[in-house]
């Protein structure tokens, strides 16, 4: 696909100012802690502390920088976009364009995925559309109790919105390459519709009118080769995942401002609730099976960041919408699901280090890929940053100072660095809470906003609160990550598990099997420097109080019950609880009378003995599954399935091996005949016999 | 046979409710079709019956329509003994295919089923062609996704061949040399 005409050149003078104040704060640290460090000249602990630090503060100092940039675009109403232009696209361009929302799910709930699809198809049908869209459902599911359950809710959803928006299932037997493969075969078999698709996650819901606006920026902006939309966290009431809801609504909004200002078309794509170019990405973002053995060679995990690197390096950009709302996902609803999910991107991330030096690529697309590799390294580098910390601490404590040097008729003071080491405390607590602070300071721009998050009180207690438990959780978080990081590099790979969604809190059970090992490290840590080094016991006691109470405080920041009572006190509130848009009001009511599909009379059997048994069930699967030439040792196999099927009853078989059966329309004609032939052979009954085939 | 089977069923069930199909429809339970008291093609009858009620033809007329075309269309493939139920839902299928086809399109496979169950909604107007091999999706065209290189940046001393420095560059970096000549040691 030819490029049009090539757009003005970068931000580069922002980009270079950004450059400039991270360097510049992070040299005066490192010349601070210097200063201290090099007293009696520098020990290899020291500049080991030294180098490990600056890495670390260039890290937090460039989120600070880039929320005060952020900050500072907002107060002045720099938010204008004059090249991704937002008006209606041109009467001259006759042809309206196709959009596809794809949903890749694997495994999710049926109910909540159609609650979310139905949600974002009833708030599009409210909008005046120019354009055609349709909705992919692109199933990767195993699970075939789920398989058939979407199947169910499909028939449903494509009967609901006949004649407004075409809605499609597909169901991958095989899940080739992950979710990317997911996508890549829709592009591949139907990609040839459409101009843009919409990515979604099983979880997300976007607005019409967001979708709408991203399609018309797209039609006017031929460059683009996509838009990413923040997704704001919503609609889970835990505490852990409200604070999480809370600091995203406050403290997200500045950040993706200065993220979206310095980086303009540079800018990345995060997996989902995008917008995408079909063309330019069929033809530059077939992902190749890196060398190697996982975890770091084979198929790529994160794809998200590597496709909007290869949308660059084909001369396409790839911006960020932080000026339109509309776009919502929810989060891990606890702090271990936080953590299980933090286990599959830290995989795909540290995946790509062999993806850094690729040929081509642009200086921010290897940003990016760093920046996501840095973003879970940095948790062992600040574990590593602690231990020789305390190991220098011990060294200091058993040095003795020399007051009388030979030869030397002075005494030899000991010089106090309580100074700097104060203000290097001050600049680093200042540069980790100035965000904070700068978002909340934002709420006050817009008065709505701020009463939305429940006014200037309420909003601040909830920050201070927010702060509290990121001082308690985040040294968890710290061990989880090294942990990951650990383990990968020692070569163990992640499984393809589907995200918990759903509020469910933590068992004192589940609690004690992820934490009593941070608890143990902790006690000990604690212990040691006590014992040992009394004065550094206290410095680090923030640190240690967290995982050492992380088992209680796991189980207590995954309560609902808590989340409820902080929200009827208006604590940690956010404008999608007290004043939900109207997509979320239709996602709430979808979910509140989500109803099973199921077929009455054959409601106590599975759903896979209702597709054997019942006439609907049975063709709805048969017509939706794909023709696929078997050889005849696999078709002895599944007749050597259905045999035992007869024999033993459908508890005989595995979940592959129904999987299979399922998976083959003969099979599933065979059995839908032998389950009625069971039927007239059995006594007289009413209805027709879910257990038909097995009971033969 | 044939007489006795053409007797049974209604020809013109819309409009005529008579004979067997009025029977069973009206005792569909009363009569198993493991009964062996009860004729073969009256237990073929029962069968095809239990099978359109339980797919969701719960339009007496309309069940009649099908029960009909099925039974002719086992007859003329020499099916109506005992015919395996394969055969039966093969042929059902047929006939619902032939009462729902629209504009000389037939619906393959079991299609015909899924209309029925979702009591005759029709798929989203715009969307699938009905003659296509799927009807979750429309039609695939494959046209693959080239995989692309990623091979690692290697870096080459080529471009010091052709390096060039201006005056003020070059006085610049000498100065730079002299300074860390004095400075380091």
């Amino acid at each position: 696909m030819s490029l049009p005409a090539p757009a003005n050149a970068g931000p580069r003078r922002r980009r270079l100012l950004l450059l400039l104040l991270v360097v510049a704060s992070t040299v005066g640290a490192v010349v601070v802690l210097g200063t201290i460090l090099a007293a009696d000249g520098f020990s290899l602990l020291e500049l080991a502390i030294l180098v490990l630090f600056s890495a670390l503060f260039a890290w937090i100092t460039t989120s600070c920088w880039i929320t005060v940039i952020g900050f500072l675009v907002r107060l002045l109403g720099l938010r204008r976009r004059p090249r991704l232009q937002d008006a209606a696209k041109p009467v001259t361009d006759a042809r309206p364009s196709a959009t596809a929302l794809v949903m890749p799910v694997y495994n999710e709930s049926p109910e909540r995925v159609v609650a979310g699809v139905r949600a974002t198809l009833e708030s599009l049908c409210e909008q005046k559309t120019d354009g055609r869209y349709d909705l992919y459902i692109l199933s990767d599911t195993t699970d075939p109790e789920i398989w058939l359950a979407e199947e169910l809710a499909w028939s449903r959803l494509n009967r609901e919105f006949a004649g407004r928006v075409d809605v499609y299932y597909r169901h991958r037997p095989r899940n080739l390459a992950r979710k990317s493969g997911n996508i890549a075969d829709f592009c591949e078999s139907w990609g040839y519709r459409y101009e843009y698709m919409v990515v979604l996650d099983a979880d997300s819901v976007m607005s019409g009118d967001c979708l709408t606006r991203l399609v018309r920026r797209m039609d006017r902006n031929p460059r683009v080769g996509l838009i990413q939309v923040p997704p704001v966290p919503v609609l889970r009431e835990s505490l852990f995942a409200r604070s999480q809801q809370f600091a995203s609504s406050v403290y997200g909004p500045p950040f993706a401002s200065g993220l979206a200002y310095w980086l303009e078309g540079d800018s990345n794509y995060w997996g989902h609730n995008a917008i995408i170019r079909v063309k330019p990405f069929v033809e530059h973002c077939g992902l190749p099976v890196l060398p190697g053995r996982e975890p770091f060679g084979g198929e790529i995990l994160s794809h998200d960041f590597v496709e909007a690197a290869l949308l660059r390096r084909a001369g396409w950009e790839v911006w960020l919408a932080d000026d339109l709302g509309g776009s919502f996902e929810e989060p891990p609803p606890t702090l271990i699901d936080h953590a299980k999910r933090d286990r599959r991107w830290c995989q795909g991330n540290l995946q790509h280090i062999g993806v850094l030096a690729a040929r081509g690529l642009r200086p921010l697309s290897r940003l990016h890929l760093g920046m996501g590799v840095m973003s879970y390294l940095s948790s062992l580098l600040w574990l590593l940053l602690l231990v020789l910390s305390g190991l220098e601490a011990l060294r200091q404590t058993q040095t003795e100072h020399i007051y009388f040097i030979e030869g030397d008729l002075f005494p030899n003071w000991p010089v106090s660095y309580a100074f700097e080491a104060t203000t290097l405390l001050a600049i680093t607590l200042a540069i980790l809470y100035l965000p904070k602070l700068l978002g909340y300071f934002t709420l006050f721009g817009d008065s709505r906003r701020l009463v939305a998050h429940g006014g200037a009180v309420r909003a601040f207690v909830s920050v201070v609160l927010e702060s509290l438990m990121s001082i308690l959780l985040a040294p968890i978080l710290m061990l989880f990550q090294s942990g990951f990081v650990i383990s990968i590099l020692a070569g163990r790979t992640v499984r393809w598990a589907p995200q918990q969604r759903a509020d469910e809190e933590t068992s004192w059970r589940e609690a004690i099997a992820a934490h009593w090992a941070h608890t143990a490290m902790a006690l000990i840590a604690g212990t040691v420097s006590y014992l040992y080094i009394p004065s550094f016991f206290l410095w680090l006691t923030p640190v240690l109080l967290g995982p050492a109470l992380s088992i209680p405080l796991s189980r207590f920041t995954s309560r609902v019950d808590v989340g409820r009572k902080l929200q009827a006190w208006g604590i940690f509130l956010t404008p999608c609880e007290s004043d939900p848009p109207r997509v979320l009001q239709l996602l709430v009511r979808n979910m509140s009378d989500r109803t099973p599909d199921v077929v009455p009379e054959l409601a106590t059997s599975s759903l896979f003995e209702q597709a054997i048994a019942d006439p609907f069930m049975n063709a709805l699967h048969r017509t939706l599954l794909e023709r696929q030439p078997r050889a005849k040792s696999e078709r002895l196999r599944l007749d050597g399935l259905i045999a035992r099927l007869q024999e033993n009853g459908s508890q005989a078989l595995t979940r592959e091996e129904k999987r299979d059966l399922l998976c083959d329309p003969t099979s599933m004609a065979t059995l839908h005949a032998l389950a009625w032939q069971a039927r007239d052979e059995a006594p007289a009954n009413g209805g027709p016999t879910p257990q038909g085939a097995a009971a033969h | 046979m044939e007489a006795r089977l053409t007797d049974l069923l209604c020809d013109a069930p819309v409009h005529s409710s008579a004979g067997a199909c009025d029977a069973i429809a009206m005792h569909p339970a009363a009569i198993h079709p493991a009964n062996d008291k009860v004729a073969p093609q009256t237990r073929l009858l029962i069968r095809i019956d239990r099978y359109l009620r339980a797919a969701g033809a719960t339009n007496p007329a309309l069940r009649g329509r099908l029960m009909a075309a099925t039974a002719r269309d086992l007859l003329a493939r020499g099916m109506i003994a005992e015919p395996a139920w394969a055969e039966i839902v093969a042929a059902i299928d047929r006939s619902l295919a032939e009462e729902l086809a629209t504009e000389g399109k037939t619906l393959p496979r079991a299609r015909g089923r899924v209309a029925l169950g979702l009591a005759g909604a029709a798929a989203p107007a715009s969307g699938p062609d009905l003659s296509g091999p799927d009807w979750g999706t429309p039609p695939r065209r494959a046209s693959a996704m080239p995989a692309q290189d990623l091979s690692l940046w290697r870096p080459s001393a080529g471009w010091l061949l052709h390096l060039q420095l201006s005056r003020r560059a070059q006085g610049l970096a000498a100065c730079l040399c002299w300074l860390a000549v004095l400075i380091v040691p």
